[in-house]
C-alpha cells in the first residue's frame, strides 16, 4: 500500500500550552495511527526526546512547531529545527501569529516597561548552576524567526484541518482515507491539488481564504446597530449576526476554516485563525466594520459610541499582536 | 563531577528539566519549569467577561473557575441547567485529564507511535493488551466529545459565561451525553479493576516504578461545603478556612532558576524546600487522602478497595496517587451520568443577565489536577485591574521538586544513567 519510505516527523512546543500537541496525539488515536505514514523521531512532550537525539538526526521531513517564541531557548530550537527540517509547519495560533502570549507585546507597547523592569535574567555563562532560558524582549511568531513553509491556524487547530495538513505533507496521494471531508473548508484548488498528491504552494495556510462570516450560521440582515453590547449583556444567542446586534465579533476580519464555531455557540469570534486573505490589518478592518455598521452619522453620537468600546487592541489582536498588528509587529 | 542536566521530562503540562549539581554524597537537585507564563499581560486591561476564554489557555478548568468569579462579580445566579452543564463539563474534564495521564503511564516504556524508538534503560516489559489501549483512547475520545458538547471545545472551552452558559443543548445532545456517560462508566469500572489486578496489587508490570514513595506532606482540598481543608501529613485537620481566603493564606515564592513559583502557607512562612513545614500539595491524592466518603456508590466501592489494600488514608505512594485517579474516573462518569438527561440540562433560560458590577471577586474550584483559585479586581467599567491566580501547578511545585530530588538521589546512588533517571522521574511526577 505504502511502498515509499516513511516520512520522519518532529513535534516541538515553545511558549503556549499543550493543546496543539494533544490535537496531534488525537489524530494518532482517533483518526489514523501516524506510524502508518511516518516515524516520529523527535517529540519532547510525548517521547522525552532530548537534544542529543535531535543532533543525531541528519534530516527531518516535516516539523510541526507549536507555541510562540518567548525565550532564547524557543528561538534556538526554532533555528535548529528549521535547519534540519525539509518542511516547517507553524501549528496553532501561538506559532502562526504569536497567540495569546503575544498580548505581552501590546502591554509593552501601551505602557512601556519601567527602566528597572528587565526580563528574567539567568547567567548563561554559569557553568555549574541551574540555568533558565532568558526571556526575549518581545514575543514573536515562528515566521518572524525562521522561514515557515505552511501554517495551521486555530487555538487549538481543528482536527479536520490538522489532518488535511498531515495528509498533504505526510501521507501524500497514497493515503487510504479520502480527503474530501478534511478539505471541505479549504479553497477548492488547494483541495484538488492535495488530493492529487501535489504539495500546496509554500506559505499556504490550511484553512479557508474568506472571512468567518462566509461560513457563520448566523443571519446577516445588513442592519445597523445603535449601541454596543458586551458579551455579558443581553443579546440574541441564536439567529442574528452578533456584530449587527452590537457585539464586537471579529468574524469579518478573520480567516474562515472553523465553520463559525464560536459564533455558533453564541460567543463572538476572537480571531484565532488570524486575518483573512484580503485583510491587511485585522484591527483596521474591525474599525472599518464597526464604523460602517453603526447606525448614526452624528459626530457626537459616534464619539459616544466609540467611548463604549473597551480594550480594542486586546480584542482585535487577541491572537495576532506580534505578527499582524501593523504597529506592534514592527521591530 | 560536572553538572548533570536531565531533560526534557515527558508528559509535563509545564515543560521541565532537572539540573543536578553533584556535591559529594549530597547532590543539589533543581526541578526547573522552563516556560514563562505572562498571565498578567494576558488579562490586565481586558474586559473582565473575556477572562473565562483567555484563562482557558492555562487549563480547561480555569474557564469554569473564571466563570464562577464572574457570577459573583455581577451578582447573578445561574439557572439550574447552566449549573448542571458546568458541573458535567468539570467532571468530563476530570475524566479526560486523568485518563490521558493513565494512557501516558500505560505507554511509558515504548514509543506509542510504533516500535521506532525504544526507551533506554527501562528493560523489557510485557506488552499490554492492545485492546486495553484501544479502550483507553476510545474513551478519551468520548470524554472529549462530552467536553465539546458541554463546553464548545474540549481543550479551550468557551460556553460558560457570566450568569450561565451561552447556548441551549439539543435533544440529540442529551441522548449522546447519556450514551457517552454509560460507556465511560462501564469502562472506568473495568479499567480500575484491570489497574488494580495487574498494576496496583500484583505489580506484575511496572513494578520498578510502582514502589515509588511520595514525600509525606500536608494537603489542601475543598470540602463539599466549599471551605478549604488543611490537613497535616498524618491526615489530621490543621485548619479549615473559607475558600475566598485562599490567596490570603497562600504565598508564592519565586526563585530565579524556575519560572513557576512555589506555593506555601503564609502563616508558617517560606523556609525553603529543605524545611517542608509550610509546604503542601493538592490534587487527586490530596482529595482521596482527606478520607471523605464519595457520594457516588461505585466510586466509593473502589475507594474502599483501595483502603483495604493500602490501609487507611493518608498514603504516600505512586500506587496510591494513581489509584486516586482511577477512583475519580469512576466518580466523574457517575456524576456525568446523573446529569446527562433532559431534565437536568434543559430549561427555559440559559443565563441570568447581570445588572450590577462589584469591584472585586473570587472563586475556587477542585479542578482535575487540584485546587484552583481566582481573584480579580476591576474598575467601574469592568476592566481588569489585577488578577491573582492560584493553580495546581504552583500547589504541587514543591511536591514535584522534593519527589524529583528523592528519585534523582536514589538513582544516582544506584549508579543509574541519566536516561533511566529521566524515565523514573517522568513517571513519578506524572500524577501531579
Amino acid at each position: 500500500m505504502n511502498a515509499s519510505p516513511k516520512k520522519t516527523i518532529a513535534v516541538y512546543a515553545a511558549n503556549g500550552c499543550r493543546s496543539c500537541e494533544h490535537a496531534i496525539l488525537d489524530i494518532n488515536n482517533q483518526v489514523q495511527p501516524l506510524s502508518r505514514w511516518a516515524d516520529i523521531v523527535y517529540w519532547p512532550y510525548m517521547l522525552g526526546s532530548g537534544e542529543q537525539e535531535l543532533g543525531s538526526l541528519d534530516t527531518i521531513d516535516v516539523c510541526f512547531f507549536t507555541g510562540a517564541i518567548r525565550t532564547d531557548e524557543d528561538r534556538r530550537m526554532a533555528e535548529k529545527l528549521r535547519e534540519k527540517s525539509s518542511l516547517m509547519v507553524a501549528c496553532g495560533a501561538c506559532s502562526a501569529f504569536g497567540g495569546m502570549p503575544g498580548l505581552s507585546n501590546l502591554k509593552d507597547l501601551l505602557a512601556p516597561p519601567a527602566e528597572d523592569a528587565t526580563p528574567a535574567e539567568t547567567d548563561e555563562t554559569q557553568d555549574d548552576g541551574p540555568v533558565l532560558p532568558a526571556m526575549q524582549s518581545r514575543v514573536s511568531a515562528l515566521s518572524q524567526i525562521v522561514a515557515v513553509d505552511y501554517v495551521i491556524p486555530g487555538c487549538q487547530p481543528t482536527q479536520s484541518l490538522l489532518w488535511s495538513c498531515m495528509q498533504a505533507l505526510v501521507c501524500g496521494p497514497k493515503s487510504g482515507s479520502k480527503i474530501s471531508f478534511t478539505t471541505s473548508r479549504l479553497p477548492a484548488e488547494a483541495a484538488q491539488a492535495i488530493a492529487a498528491g501535489i504539495l500546496p504552494p509554500k506559505g499556504f495556510c490550511f484553512a479557508g481564504e474568506k472571512a468567518v462570516c462566509a461560513s457563520c450560521s448566523r443571519v446577516k440582515e445588513e442592519k445597523l446597530f445603535e449601541a454596543t453590547i458586551r458579551p455579558y449583556e443581553k443579546y440574541e444567542v441564536t439567529g442574528r449576526c452578533l456584530l449587527e446586534q452590537g457585539l464586537v465579533c471579529l468574524g469579518i476580519a478573520t480567516r474562515e476554516g472553523c465553520g463559525g464555531l464560536c459564533t455558533g455557540l453564541g460567543q463572538p469570534c476572537r480571531g484565532c485563525f488570524g486575518k483573512s486573505e484580503a485583510v491587511y490589518d485585522p484591527g483596521a478592518k474591525m474599525v472599518s466594520a464597526i464604523s460602517s455598521t453603526f447606525a448614526s452619522e452624528d459626530e457626537d453620537e459616534i464619539e459616544e459610541m466609540a467611548e463604549t468600546l473597551e480594550d480594542l487592541s486586546g480584542t482585535f489582536y487577541r491572537y495576532t499582536a506580534p505578527s499582524q498588528c501593523a504597529i506592534a509587529s514592527k521591530e | 563531577m560536572q553538572t548533570i542536566t536531565i531533560e526534557p521530562l515527558r508528559w509535563q503540562d509545564d515543560p521541565a528539566k532537572i539540573t543536578v549539581i553533584p556535591n559529594d554524597s549530597h547532590p543539589e537537585v533543581y526541578y526547573q519549569v522552563t516556560r514563562p507564563q505572562s498571565i498578567d499581560a494576558m488579562c490586565i486591561g481586558r474586559p473582565v467577561e473575556e477572562l473565562p476564554r483567555i484563562l482557558a489557555m492555562i487549563g480547561p478548568a480555569h474557564h469554569l473557575a473564571s466563570t464562577l468569579a464572574l457570577d459573583r462579580l455581577f451578582d447573578v445566579e445561574p439557572p439550574e441547567l447552566a449549573r448542571n452543564m458546568r458541573e458535567a463539563l468539570l467532571q468530563a474534564q476530570v475524566f479526560s485529564t486523568h485518563l490521558r495521564k493513565l494512557y501516558f503511564l500505560l505507554t511509558n516504556w515504548q514509543n506509542p507511535f510504533g516500535d521506532f524508538r525504544s526507551v533506554e534503560g527501562v528493560g523489557k516489559q510485557p506488552k499490554k493488551s492492545p485492546r486495553l489501549l484501544e479502550d483507553v483512547t476510545h474513551h478519551l475520545a468520548l470524554s472529549q466529545e462530552a467536553e465539546t458538547i458541554l463546553g464548545g471545545r474540549h481543550d479551550h472551552p468557551l460556553t460558560s459565561t457570566a450568569g450561565g452558559v451561552s447556548r441551549f443543548l439539543k435533544e440529540e445532545h442529551f441522548a449522546r451525553l447519556a450514551e457517552i456517560a454509560e460507556s465511560c462508566l462501564g469502562f472506568s469500572v473495568k479499567f480500575a479493576a484491570t489497574l488494580r489486578e495487574q498494576l496496583f496489587e500484583d505489580k506484575k508490570i511496572l513494578s520498578q516504578w510502582l514502589n515509588i514513595t511520595i514525600p509525606a506532606m500536608p494537603s489542601l482540598s475543598l470540602t463539599p461545603e466549599g471551605t478549604v481543608r488543611h490537613l497535616d501529613a498524618k491526615g489530621n485537620m490543621v485548619a479549615q478556612f473559607p475558600a475566598q481566603e485562599i490567596q490570603d493564606k497562600i504565598g508564592l515564592q519565586s526563585e530565579d532558576w524556575t519560572y513557576l513559583p512555589y506555593a506555601y502557607l503564609k502563616e508558617i512562612g517560606w523556609q525553603g524546600l529543605d524545611k517542608p513545614e509550610g509546604l503542601f500539595f493538592v490534587g487527586p491524592l490530596a482529595r482521596v487522602n482527606a478520607n471523605q466518603e464519595s457520594t457516588m456508590p461505585l466510586a466509593e466501592e473502589e475507594r474502599q478497595r483501595m483502603i483495604e489494600a493500602l490501609g487507611a488514608p493518608p498514603t504516600y505512594t505512586l500506587v496510591a496517587s494513581l489509584w486516586a485517579m482511577a477512583i475519580e474516573l469512576i466518580q466523574a462518569a457517575e456524576t456525568i451520568r446523573g446529569r446527562a438527561n433532559q431534565e437536568s440540562l434543559a430549561g427555559p433560560s440559559i443565563r441570568e443577565i447581570p445588572t450590577g458590577l462589584a469591584s472585586s471577586t473570587w472563586s475556587a474550584v477542585e479542578a482535575p489536577q487540584g485546587l484552583i483559585s481566582h481573584r480579580y479586581e476591576v474598575d467601574d467599567k469592568g476592566i481588569v485591574k489585577s488578577v491573582d491566580i492560584f493553580d495546581p501547578a504552583m500547589g504541587n511545585n514543591a511536591l514535584k521538586s522534593l519527589l524529583a530530588k528523592q528519585l534523582v538521589t536514589e538513582g544516582l546512588s544506584r549508579k543509574e544513567d541519566p536516561a533511566t533517571i529521566k524515565e523514573i522521574v517522568s513517571v513519578g511526577v506524572l500524577p501531579f
